[in-house]
């Protein structure tokens, strides 16, 4: 007993700390105290509670990309393409919310934008999930190059559909078509109740419903669950949608949030970020909460450190992969190569 | 469409190819000897921010090339630590050194980079044939890192064809227990294959530095190059001289975007629609590609020595 917990914890410590000495050298050789920098970051991610909203505004949008990699991952599919998943998600979700008439209640016009933001990203999704399923491409690739697709169609949006005067964002929605707020001091909206709707549907969808298990047999052997009866070209679409309808809610959330348009940078590599919360969650879905928030924590704490240190904010992802790779590295994170 | 806007256009188009031509190349000698490395990407990126680094403090054009190698070594190194040796799922450890490139080129260039400019790399006209009108300039008279991809790829189809490493590399990615039966060690040869392969992808890096019209660094200047390069190498399947004439193709597919406006019946079509159109092209090859046959051993991590 004493052994295995040994046996599990050490590399956790082990590869925690390799990342820690790793990220303090970084610290060094840019002639910055390493001590003034972590509580930056830590003051960025927790400090006070605008920060603390701000990461779990964050922290929600992370979980759904999170979902995104999660979904798939488990039936040992790779969906790369989360980042432009949610871009299509934002761009379904703003024309929505602009083109719907004034004379609807701004409730259903939320409503509405929501799902079409889930819908956006189904539908991107879908194309590497369909030509997986019936043409036998490289869903991996198909995603992953996707990503350039959606974002140059967002910036057309942005620039040419529904510009405002700066040309870097879209027109804004109006106050009252925006996701509620529901901690002000904060300024976290309702997006947060939503995605753990969302975590724990999957989760009980997961571990009660035969879609649950055909996703996980899929995953534990392709040959078997089909000579079981369960369809691998059912389990890949319908994961890849699932995947890309949650990577969508989190455009969404970003769109509808705060500043209520989508603009040039709208996403700070969430898309990516979110197969890192996947894995550190161990592909479980109700783990996907604490991981995204770590990593919202380590994304907005970043960006304090440009103003506390005057270290450029992109660290915050230099720590994210850092910290992934080593936990990959010493086999904390584990993933079995696809099943033939 | 007139010869200037169609000398330009193949101008533009070659000097395109050659990054996404050195990032084939090195995807090419990874996968070969077993490797999937989605990691290509962030090779082209460290590659050119390296050379960029040191052009912009002043240093030369042979130091540039030389920091580009380096980089892409060290990558190389670090690659096939958590490939070969920790035996990493090779997508999910390229993604997460993809977004380790991205975080890290952007932060250190901020924090390191100099105040030169840095030119392009100078043109070398080849007597006689840079005259010939129209195709002349474009294929005669380019920067001497356009010429040297299109010299590799031919090297590099000698090498995997007639050479005792080709043939060994090719064995670790089709056959890798027959070559252990041999008493080659599959090991060795796959680290061998990404330190190859990512120096060459970051020669791309140094390549699109040396090309692009600011002459410098920009955040997230590769683009996809290395992406695009994994659905380039599945059409050309693995074989260097394909490659070149497939990359030469998405050249003129971004090329486009520059050109289309001065072409009377393209004009119409909005630039974002020409940026989109490689990353398109790409994705339709992937498909139809689908029943090409990878190297059997591909994405298979060895076990053994």
């Amino acid at each position: 007993m004493e052994n295995a917990l040994r046996a599990r914890a050490l590399p956790v410590v082990g590869s925690v700390a390799m990342s820690a000495v790793l990220v303090v050298l970084l610290l060094l050789a840019s002639g910055v105290n390493p001590f003034a920098a972590i509580s930056a970051l830590a003051q960025g991610a927790v400090g006070n509670a605008y920060s603390i909203g701000q990461t779990l505004t964050i922290a929600t949008v992370l979980a759904f990309t999170g979902l995104a990699a999660c979904v798939p991952f488990t039936a040992k599919l790779w969906n790369v393409g989360g980042e432009g998943q949610l871009y299509m998600g934002a761009v379904a979700s703003v024309l929505t919310g602009l083109s719907l008439p004034d004379s609807l209640p701004s409730g259903v016009v939320v409503a509405l934008a929501v799902v079409a933001g889930a819908l956006g990203g189904a539908v991107w999704a879908m194309i590497p999930g369909l030509l997986t399923a019936f043409v036998g491409a490289s869903e991996m690739i198909v995603s992953l190059l996707l990503n350039f697709v959606a974002i140059t169609a967002a910036s057309f949006v942005v620039t040419t559909v529904v510009p405002d005067s700066s040309g870097q964002g879209t027109q804004r929605l109006p106050r009252d078509t925006r996701l509620e707020t529901i901690w002000p001091e904060g300024g976290v909206n309702i997006s947060l109740v939503l995605v753990v709707l969302v975590v724990t549907a999957v989760a009980v969808l997961w571990r009660w419903s035969r879609f649950g298990f055909a996703v996980r047999a899929v995953g534990l052997g392709r040959d078997s669950a089909r000579l079981a009866g369960f369809s691998t070209r059912s389990v890949t679409v319908s994961t890849f949608a699932v995947g890309g309808a949650a990577a969508g809610l989190g455009g969404a959330a970003l769109v509808l949030g705060a500043t209520g348009q989508l603009t040039l940078g709208l996403s700070a590599d969430y898309g990516f970020i979110g197969v890192a919360v996947a894995l550190v969650a161990g592909l479980r879905p109700l783990f996907i909460l604490p991981s995204a928030v770590l990593f919202a924590a380590l994304s907005v704490g970043s960006n304090n450190l440009q103003v506390a240190v005057g270290l450029p904010k992109d660290l915050g992802s230099v720590l994210v992969a850092v910290l992934v790779l080593a936990l990959l590295a010493t086999h904390v994170i584990r993933l079995r190569g696809r099943a033939s | 469409m007139n010869t200037v806007v169609l000398a330009t256009l193949l101008v533009i188009a070659i000097q395109l190819m050659a990054p996404v031509l050195w990032a084939s190349l090195g995807e090419i000698v990874a996968e070969r000897s077993g490797v999937l490395n989605i990691g290509t990407e962030g090779c082209l990126l460290l590659g050119a921010w390296a050379s960029a680094l040191v052009l912009s403090h002043g240093q030369s054009l042979f130091v540039a090339l030389v920091a580009g190698i380096g980089v892409g070594v060290l990558t190389g190194g670090l690659l096939a630590v958590l490939y070969v040796w920790r035996r990493v799922d090779q997508i999910i450890g390229g993604i997460m050194v993809n977004l380790l490139a991205l975080g890290l080129t952007t932060a250190l260039w901020t924090l390191l980079r100099g105040d030169e400019t840095s030119g392009n790399a100078p043109s070398l006209p080849i007597p006689l044939l840079s005259d010939i009108p129209v195709v002349g300039e474009a294929l005669f008279d380019q920067n001497i890192f356009v010429y040297a991809s299109i010299v590799a790829a031919v090297a590099l189809f000698f090498v995997l064809q007639r050479t005792r490493w080709g043939l060994r590399l090719r064995a670790a990615g089709e056959a890798p227990a027959a070559l252990d039966a041999a008493g080659v060690s599959v090991r060795r040869l796959r680290v061998s294959g990404l330190v190859v392969g990512s120096a060459l992808a970051a020669l791309g890096g140094t390549t699109l530095v040396l090309t692009s019209g600011a002459g410098s660094f920009v955040f997230d200047m590769s683009a996809g190059r290395g992406f695009i390069a994994l659905g380039v190498v599945l059409l050309a399947r693995w074989n260097p001289l394909l490659a070149l004439l497939i990359t030469a193709v998405f050249g003129l597919l971004q090329a486009l975007q520059f050109q289309a406006q001065s072409i009377g019946w393209l004009s119409g079509v909005p630039t974002d629609v020409w940026i989109a159109a490689p990353y398109v092209v790409a994705i339709i090859a992937v498909a139809v590609a689908h029943g090409t046959r990878y190297p059997r051993a591909v994405g298979v991590a060895w076990t053994g020595h």
